[in-house]
């Protein structure tokens, strides 16, 4: 009996040592905050290519690809994105039954949420292409954005058939409770956020109207009408902002069932069409130049556990530990644009990556409480095992309660240190603006944020201007440019 | 260290699987320090993943060129066809050099010996500034040549992708044109098609 608890309290201190070791070497979320917010990201991305390289995981690299791109290093920040998506096909392509799984599924069933490894959200997934599509824009890449927004609509469809399922099973097998999020436990910090009217408003946790309007704008320069349409359309269906937006960037198409010809800029550097008859046709060349504007501000929330007391018939109040953003969205400073004489430029906020993560986790929150509950009555369970089998020797039986207590605090610590592993894509902004418009050849645009603001002369010979604009914090706006 | 209880067998249960699922499971993307490299046949079929591959870029080129050899454009002209490649667009989901497609048909082509090829939009730039230094030896006029095509080669790839749970389907459609710029005529046209399936095993690691 004695060896037996030995051996147990051996592997339970034995683990729970490796997992603090392991889980403190990754940047911890408020550093990441910090930094971010504060407009210095030189230590952080040195910190975060250390982690990357270490853990390979999609999460640091979809952290260090995003704080690339903050920092205009395009093709670094595309690598990343690129190993974050080489992870996440591995994952998907793995066996229907595997041992990983398996793993991850007792592990998260038995002990902690941390058990169960990271890869993404359906929003996430999704905004890997929206954001890497940046990148290849701002490389001018057209065609390599392009590929990326149809990555984009792949994945949402992928998304689909892949959460769709899970959260219709759950709802067919689960009893009736938690049908909103009013009856989700008094002490969840995360009650009135979901019973929000914009996150329940949501059409679903997925599709944002922002990859979308984006992905028409792309597709439109990389030549493909017909696709820039479809886009278009699904933005204007998912938000009215959307529509607000091609009111105002393509008046001529946003009213009409599909794009016009004439409406496509040729793409740079492209020289008159290949195939024309003879007889050169000579091209007017309009007095106004197109501005899109792109731009981010503030900081999507960061997922955490919070510890929750409910009450269980039969067994009475227990604490299970619930998925839970426990750092908020930072919603950051307005963003302003304006044209030739301070004349404003719409910005139409299409993202808030807060309303998604929230989506996506009151979706899942059936199956989160089912979980938790069986976390905390397994964790009893083990230290009520600890307790009767000590209790049953004569040689223990004066020490049942404390190894009872012990064991039981081993399981909590163990968990509580796994719970460090639970994180989101945490360098997302929480808003994404899209504006577009004409404005007179040669004019300035000024992009202001807070305290800080930016001119662009643009350049005459340029069919159009697409501006990147990001707000780290009220005193550090990035800006950059690509002329087509 | 026996582990004779149900309760000690549980923990060790669990925590083996925290173990291989904690701090985001087993690492993935990465060649071990124990990786070795070996040369292998470039022309040896290449099934690694269901994306655009090296096999798929060798079939396409060998498939187009021997169909556009075979047309009456190129087999009967009295004199070798001058042609110039024009681009050939990606409209698939991945990033595909098509640069790779074009430059691989021009190769063979001109292995052929029955075309001409005349500088692209690629080497256009390279081959102007090449003149340009020897603008006083010669006049620009005299180069009739680079601008008299007789043909121009275009083209297009395409992808539909599907997936189920356990199926993986990608079709790829590449076609080129070739196209008389005076005319606008298209006179040649031919797709290569490429299926591949991937299924996912049942059970696995």
């Amino acid at each position: 009996m004695a060896r037996c608890i030995t051996a147990t309290t051996f592997l339970v201190c034995s683990l729970f040592a490796g997992f603090s070791g392991g889980c403190a070497s990754r940047v911890p979320t408020d550093e990441i905050r910090a930094a971010i917010l504060s407009g210095e990201v030189d230590d952080l991305e040195k910190r975060l290519e250390e982690t990357h390289e270490e853990y390979s995981e999609m999460v640091t690299a979809l952290n260090l690809a995003r704080v690339r791109q903050m920092d205009g290093r395009w093709a670094d920040s595309a690598r990343a994105f690129d190993e974050a998506l080489a992870i996440l096909e591995e994952y998907e392509s793995r066996a229907l039954v595997n041992i990983r799984a398996l793993a991850s599924g007792a592990g998260t069933f038995l002990l902690s949420r941390g058990a169960e490894s990271y890869f993404g959200a359906g929003y996430e997934r999704s905004l890997l292409h929206t954001f890497n599509a940046l990148n290849y824009l701002m490389l001018g890449d057209i065609p390599g954005a392009a590929a990326e927004i149809r990555r984009m609509e792949q994945r949402q469809a992928f998304w689909l058939e892949e959460s769709q399922a899970r959260i219709e099973k759950i709802l067919e097998n689960k009893e009736k409770v938690y049908d909103s999020p009013e009856e989700l436990p008094q002490g969840y910090s995360m009650r009135e956020i979901l019973s929000d009217e914009a996150v329940r408003g949501l059409v679903n946790n997925y599709q944002d109207a922002f990859s979308y309007a984006l992905g028409a704008v792309l597709l439109r320069l990389a030549g493909d009408l017909q696709a820039a349409g479809v886009n278009m359309r699904r933005a204007m269906t998912l938000d009215d902002k959307a529509g607000r937006f091609f009111e105002q960037a393509w008046p001529a198409a946003a009213g009409g069932a599909s794009l016009k010809r004439r409406d496509v800029p040729p793409l740079p550097g492209k020289r008159p069409d290949a195939v024309s008859p003879a007889g050169k046709r000579t091209r007017k060349r309009p007095d106004t130049q197109e501005v899109t504007i792109i731009g981010f501000t503030g900081l999507a929330p960061s997922l955490g556990v919070e510890n929750v007391r409910i009450w269980v018939p039969v067994v009475g109040h227990i604490l299970i530990d619930l998925p839970a953003y426990t750092q908020r969205a930072v919603p950051g400073s307005t963003l302003l644009a304006s044209g030739p004489a301070r004349k404003q430029i719409a910005l139409h906020p299409l993202l808030r990556t807060d309303l998604l993560a929230y989506r996506t986790l009151w979706d899942s929150m059936r199956a989160e409480a089912g979980f938790a509950v069986s976390r905390a009555v397994s964790r009893a369970g083990i230290a009520a095992g600890a307790y009767l089998v000590a209790k049953s020797n004569s040689a223990t039986r004066d020490y049942a309660e404390i190894i009872g207590s012990l064991t039981m605090l081993f399981l909590d610590l163990t968990a509580q240190s796994m719970s460090s592993s639970v994180r989101n894509w945490e360098t997302l902004p929480n808003t994404g603006y899209l504006a577009g418009t004409r404005v007179p050849r040669g004019a300035e645009v000024t992009i202001a944020s807070g305290g800080s603001e930016q001119r662009i002369i643009l350049p005459e010979e340029a069919q159009g201007i697409i501006i990147l604009a990001t707000e780290m914090s009220a005193a550090n706006l990035k800006v950059y440019h690509v002329t087509y | 260290m026996t582990l004779k209880h149900p309760a000690a067998a549980l923990v060790a249960l669990a925590l083996f699987a925290m173990q291989l699922t904690a701090c985001g499971g087993p690492r993935t993307g990465r060649v071990s320090g124990d990786g070795e490299v070996v040369y292998e046949d470039p022309q040896a079929e290449e099934t690694v993943t269901t994306h655009w591959g090296s096999t798929d870029l060798q079939t396409t080129a060998e498939s187009l060129t021997q169909s556009l050899l075979a047309s009456r454009w190129i087999k009967d002209a009295s004199a070798q066809p001058k042609i110039r490649l024009r681009e050939v667009r990606n409209f698939t989901d991945e990033h595909i050099d098509t640069k790779g497609i074009t430059d691989k048909i021009r190769i063979m082509l001109l292995r052929s010996g029955l075309v001409r090829f005349l500088a692209d939009d690629a080497n256009l730039d390279a081959v102007f500034a090449e003149r340009d230094l020897t603008e006083t030896a010669t006049r620009r006029g005299a180069n009739k040549l680079l601008a008299d095509t007789d043909y121009i080669i275009t083209g297009t790839v395409r992808s539909i992708r599907k997936r189920t749970k356990t199926v993986g389907d990608v079709y790829y459609q590449v076609s080129l044109e070739l196209t008389d710029p005076q005319s606008g005529e298209i006179v040649w046209a031919d797709e290569k098609e490429i299926r591949k399936l991937t299924t996912k095993p049942t059970i696995g690691w």
